[in-house]
Order: structure tokens, then C-alpha cells, then sequence
């Protein structure tokens, strides 16, 4: 009996001992792997503000304008002439729904 | 007899155990006692560590959001050349090479540093990322990379007088760089962490993780479109007029927004070490110069405004030659009887003296202050000049015929059209301004910089009296008329002042338009000034065009409705097709 019992101390401590150590190899792997992923978060982060800053150069309108330019595209702001804007029925003056109704009125009697 | 050998022999051994271990227990007690202190705060030192971590400089953006200087990481290139000469002496010409072909350093000066007999040099600063990957693939010992960051200024020169420029140190220098510096500088961070032998960090120990706090975003007035229509304008004034210097501004009235801002020559401040002194000068705020016959408006404006005069009085002109307080002023063309409306038009000097000495000196001073001249206008921008305005006991018997046509004064282009505005804005002068907002990374609004009025100048009468005048100067027979518009009715006014050297006026000019559109309901206010232009060098002729070509694409851009019928289309032509139609 007394053989059993210290027996089983010993499994307990040993048992203790070796969850001790797995958890602290786990809580080691963990702190590594949080530590990696912080770096490589880190490395994305100095690529995205080198990439945006590329962006920004390839968005400016001089470059736009250039390559415009050097592809013969044509495209531009169209000249006041070119342009044909069409009212706003919404902003129409009041006299306007009047004709309108006659129109209809018109298309109705035919 | 023998017994006692062996008694004194254990004695002996068990002595020297004795005093062995006496010893030690005295070592173990001088260490844990007396050199506690000193011992524990080494090995604290060697495993316990605690890391700056810097904080991102925010971006500056245009009102579109455009990045126009952002900050991105870089590293310096350090060496210890004692340890690497004792690791391999004879490689150090092959590792200079190396290092000097991937940093476009020279091979010798790179040799020099590395054979040095200090434990610490800098090969090269603000490197980047890329080179330094391939720096590290090389596996040298004794180099190690120190993190930076550098400024970066995407489209070069572009509103490079607005934005500024940061220095060594990271800070601002000029422009909205300097003088936002305390939204855009970010609050550092650090970290406490517990290292192993091997020099990597035991994660569990990590004790406190603070983190910086990156700069704020500074957004601009500035719209990126308007701001390239007024660059590539600029640029080929520069070209056809070859001036010493070019100065554009565009202003919103309403708001005193600064929607764009140019100067020639200019610097690009990714480099701006390289640039000279007259590049780096911000003439917009700070060249201070006689604005001529521009200043006409100021003084009519005031006159219209008093009641003194209206736009349909008569004034004599003289025929080109008036004397007065035993000086003779001339026109440059001779004229008899004008309407105060054809006194702007043709630009007349002694129209508009005489209508200042009817209003007098007091009257006319109170209005020269109230437009804002000889004080800052209150631009969010470093170096602002104050101008030139004596006060009135400073007057001599000319000044109130000279100070009309805008002689005896000094002004900043700033303050030049930000008086015009004040008129575009029905009378109320407001405070230009460059800046919008400043936002954090979520885009929230952490401070705001809204529109301010400074003072109502003209009653709203007034201000459109004397608009009514402005538009004739764009008109057949007036001096502005090469600044017209197709579609809007373009308020504005011609300058054309002589420089003065030493003292004594020279033939070289300073030419000036500056007007706004629609008259009717005014948008966008233009100011083109170009400093001792070759060649044609009446404001009318030199700034006139720019006026019209910025303010023609700004029309385009903005879609500013037409006031004036334009000239139709023809039938069954579609926007589409037209877009394709050769200009």
C-alpha cells in the first residue's frame, strides 16, 4: 500500500512536470508565431505605403495627361460648344408642364 | 602511530574543504550583497530591452483625396568595420564592391568607410526596402539596417511652394509641412521585452506594448486637376513669354478656398537640396511688388461704394496729361471725357485719380486696409509678406493720385486677388486658406478649418457696381478683352506695373490679370502675374491668355452652367461623338 501510494505521487508530479513543460513549449510556439506573424504584418504594411505611393505617382494628372499624350487617346475636356445639357425637368419653370400636358393632350385627340 | 597519520590527513582534507567552502559562501555572500545592485542591473541589461517604435508621419491629400507627400519606410546601412575586419579581412574590396554597386556608392569611398577603426559607420541612409532585401541575401556580418523613413512627394514639383518639404529630422520646413507639423508628426510608441541568450524575445515576458499613434492626414483645398491645368499654363508661359518669374492662384470666393497655386520656377522637394533659393520662393505670399493698374479696382471700388461717384458719371481725362501738385501724370493712350465704366475699361491713371481725390485721402486709406493690403491675409502658409500700404501721415500730396493706379503701394499676389474675391464675394473679404480638415487613419475629422469671413468691405450694391465696371474690361475695346471667356461674362483687371531697381523705375514690368467668372454668379477667381515677361509685357497681352486658357479647362472641369449662349452644336451630334471630335 505504501509502494501504491508513493507511486502515485510520483505520477502526479511527473504528470504535473510534464504538462508544465508542454504548456510553456506551447506558450514558447504561440509567443513565435505571434512574433513572425507581427513581422510579416509589419513587411505588408511598408509594401502597401511603397505601393500607394507608386499609386499616387501613376494617378497624378501629369502622368495621365503625358500618357494621354503619347497614345494619341483624344481624350480631353469637350470644348463649351460640344456640350449639349439638357434641363432638368425636375427644375423646369411652371409653364413647361402646361405644354407638356397639351402635347399629350394632343397625342390623346389623334 | 599510523592512526594518527590518518586523523590529521582527513583533518588536513576536510580543512581545506573547510575553507574552500568558506570562501565560496563569502563569494556568494560579496555577490548577492554587495554587488547585487551592480549585477542584477547588468543582466537586466542584457535580457531586458525597450524598443522604440516610431510613428508614421501622416500624408498630406488633395481635396479629392489624392496623396500628394506621404512618408514610407526606409533603413540606413550601418557597419561595424572592427568586426567585420576580424571575420574576413581579406573580402573587405569584395564587399565594398558588392556594397557599392547595390547602394550606387563609389567603390573607394565605401573601401575607406569599411576599413575604419571604429565599431560604428553609416554606408548610406534612407534605402529602401528592396535593396536592403538584396543586401541581406548577401549574408555579410558586421552590417546592420537601422530603420528611417522617408518623405515622399509622389508627382514631384507638382504644388511643391504649397506643400513644403520635411527636413533631416522629419519635420516640416516649409509650407503646409511646417506649418501643420503638430497634426502630422505621430506620437511614438514603445515596447518592454525580455530577451533569450540567442538575442530573441521571450514573448511571454513581453511587459508593455504601446502603440504610436501614426500622424494625422492634412487634406488641401488644393484640387489636383486644377492645380496640373495651372502648372502645364505656367509651364508654357514660361515658354513663350520667358519671365523671370510666374505666379498663378485660383481661388473659390465663397469660401476662400485656395484651389490651386503656382510658381515658376519651382523645385521638386524630393530633392530639394538641390534647389536654389529663388526656386524654393514662395512668390505667391511673398514677393511684394507695385501692382500697377490692377490696383484701379480698389479705389474705383470704394468710390462706387461711398456714394462719391456712380458708374455712369463723367470724368475728364486731360487728354493724357494732368497736372497736379506740380507733377504731370500721363495715360497711355490720351483720353477726354470717360464714364467711371470706361475709366476701368481702358484703364485710365488719371480717371481713377480723380475719382480718388473727389473721394479723399481718409476714405481711400480706410478702404486700402479694409481690402487687406499692408496686413497678412491670414493664409495657412509660412513667409507671408505684410505688403506696403504707408499709413496716412506718410502720405505725401502725390500719393492720392499715385496710390489709385496703384503706384506708392506694395502687394503679394495673395492679397492682390484675395481684395478681387472680396468683391466676387458680394463685399465680404474672407480668409484664404489651404487647408480643409485634418482626419486620422478612419477618415474622422479631428480638426476642421472652415470658411471665416474677416469683414464686410462693400455693401452688396457696391460690390456689384463695380463688378458691372470689371466686366467691361473684358469686353470689346477694353484691356483685358484677350482674357475673355467663351460662355461667362469675366469680371477682371489688367496690370502692367514698372519695376523698380535702386530706387528709380526701369523698363521691366510686372504683368498682371485677375479676374473672376461668371460675373453673374462668380465661381472661381484667377490671378496670373509674370515678372518681366520678354517681349509683349502689357497684362492684357502676357497674363490676359493664361487668364483665359486656366479658366476655360477650370470652366470644363467644374461644369461651370454657361451664362452667355455658347455657340450650338450641330443637329444629332451626341455628347459622345463630340468628346471624340478633334480640338
Amino acid at each position: 500500500m505504501p509502494m501504491t501510494k508513493w507511486l502515485l505521487v510520483c505520477a502526479v508530479i511527473v504528470t504535473i512536470g510534464f504538462r508544465y513543460i508542454s504548456q510553456t513549449n506551447a506558450i514558447q510556439k504561440l509567443g513565435d508565431d505571434i512574433r513572425q506573424h507581427e513581422q510579416r504584418l509589419d513587411a505588408l504594411r511598408k509594401r502597401h505605403v511603397v505601393l500607394t505611393d507608386q499609386v499616387a505617382g501613376l494617378k497624378a494628372p501629369r502622368v495621365i495627361d503625358a500618357k494621354c499624350r503619347m497614345w494619341n487617346l483624344g481624350l480631353g475636356v469637350p470644348r463649351q460648344s460640344q456640350i449639349v445639357r439638357v434641363p432638368d425637368p425636375m427644375h423646369l419653370p411652371k409653364a413647361v408642364p402646361a405644354q407638356v400636358a397639351s402635347r399629350t393632350q394632343d397625342v390623346r385627340d389623334n | 602511530m599510523i592512526a594518527s597519520s590518518h586523523t590529521l590527513r582527513a583533518f588536513g582534507v576536510a580543512g581545506v574543504l573547510l575553507a574552500g567552502f568558506v570562501l565560496l559562501a563569502a563569494k556568494l555572500c560579496v555577490i548577492q550583497t554587495v554587488q547585487h545592485h551592480e549585477l542584477a542591473a547588468k543582466a537586466e541589461y542584457f535580457r531586458e530591452r525597450t524598443v522604440k517604435r516610431d510613428a508614421r508621419r501622416g500624408n498630406i491629400r488633395d481635396a479629392t483625396g489624392n496623396i500628394l507627400a506621404q512618408s514610407i519606410p526606409v533603413r540606413t546601412v550601418c557597419a561595424d568595420p572592427i568586426a567585420m575586419r576580424k571575420i574576413h579581412a581579406s573580402q573587405l574590396p569584395i564587399i565594398a564592391q558588392q556594397l557599392a554597386n547595390l547602394l550606387n556608392l563609389d567603390y573607394q569611398w565605401v573601401l575607406a568607410r569599411l576599413d575604419g577603426s571604429r565599431h560604428y559607420v553609416v554606408i548610406k541612409r534612407k534605402v529602401d526596402e528592396d535593396t536592403i532585401a538584396q543586401i541581406k541575401a548577401l549574408k555579410i556580418p558586421g552590417l546592420s539596417f537601422e530603420p528611417d523613413s522617408l518623405r515622399s512627394f509622389p508627382n514631384g514639383q507638382f504644388a511643391s511652394h504649397l506643400i513644403g518639404f520635411v527636413g533631416f529630422d522629419g519635420k516640416g520646413v516649409t509650407g503646409v509641412e511646417w506649418k501643420r507639423d503638430r497634426y502630422l508628426q505621430g506620437q511614438g510608441g514603445w515596447r518592454e521585452i525580455v530577451k533569450d541568450n540567442k538575442g530573441r524575445e521571450i514573448f511571454i515576458f513581453r511587459n508593455l506594448d504601446v502603440l504610436p499613434r501614426d500622424g494625422y492626414d492634412v487634406i488641401l483645398t488644393i484640387d489636383s486637376v486644377i492645380q496640373h491645368i495651372v502648372e502645364s499654363a505656367l509651364d508654357r508661359a514660361m515658354e513663350k513669354h520667358n519671365p523671370k518669374a510666374a505666379i498663378a492662384i485660383v481661388m473659390r470666393p465663397s469660401t476662400g478656398e485656395i484651389l490651386a497655386l503656382a510658381n515658376r520656377p519651382t523645385f521638386d522637394p524630393n530633392q530639394y537640396g538641390k534647389a536654389s533659393a529663388e526656386q524654393l520662393r514662395n512668390r505667391a505670399i511673398g514677393l511684394v511688388a507695385e501692382p500697377g493698374s490692377t490696383f484701379k479696382y480698389v479705389s474705383i471700388a470704394a468710390a462706387l461704394n461711398e456714394g462719391t461717384i456712380r458708374l455712369d458719371d463723367t470724368v475728364h481725362c486731360e487728354n493724357g496729361n494732368f497736372w497736379y501738385a506740380g507733377r504731370v501724370l500721363h495715360d497711355a493712350h490720351p483720353h477726354g471725357l470717360l464714364t467711371v465704366r470706361e475709366v476701368i475699361k481702358v484703364s485710365s491713371n488719371i480717371g481713377a485719380a480723380k475719382v480718388a481725390l473727389k473721394m479723399g485721402e481718409v476714405a481711400l486709406y480706410r478702404y486700402v486696409r479694409d481690402f487687406g493690403f499692408g496686413q497678412r491675409s491670414g493664409v495657412d502658409l509660412p513667409g507671408e509678406e505684410y505688403g506696403l500700404a504707408h499709413p496716412l501721415n506718410a502720405w505725401t500730396k502725390l500719393s492720392i493720385t499715385r496710390i489709385p493706379m496703384g503706384h506708392e503701394i506694395a502687394v503679394t499676389p495673395l492679397q492682390m486677388i484675395n481684395a478681387l474675391c472680396c468683391i466676387a464675394n458680394g463685399g465680404v473679404l474672407m480668409t484664404p486658406r489651404v487647408v480643409s480638415q485634418v482626419v486620422d487613419a478612419d477618415g474622422k475629422a479631428v480638426a476642421a478649418f472652415p470658411a471665416k469671413a474677416q469683414r464686410r468691405v462693400l455693401t452688396g450694391r457696391g460690390a456689384k457696381a463695380i463688378t458691372d465696371a470689371l466686366v467691361g474690361v473684358t469686353e470689346e475695346g477694353g484691356t483685358g478683352k484677350k482674357a475673355a471667356i467663351e460662355g461667362y461674362g469675366v469680371a477682371g483687371k489688367t496690370g502692367t506695373a514698372h519695376k523698380i531697381e535702386g530706387g528709380v523705375y526701369v523698363n521691366k514690368y510686372y504683368s498682371t490679370f485677375v479676374g473672376f467668372f461668371p460675373a453673374e454668379r462668380p465661381e472661381v477667381c484667377i490671378q496670373v502675374s509674370l515678372d518681366e515677361p520678354r517681349g509683349a509685357y502689357y497684362g492684357g497681352d502676357t497674363a490676359g491668355p493664361i487668364f483665359r486658357t486656366i479658366g476655360e479647362q477650370i470652366a470644363r472641369y467644374l461644369d461651370i452652367v454657361p451664362t452667355e449662349s455658347a455657340p450650338k452644336p450641330k443637329e444629332g451630334v451626341s455628347v459622345a461623338m463630340l468628346d471624340r471630335m478633334p480640338r
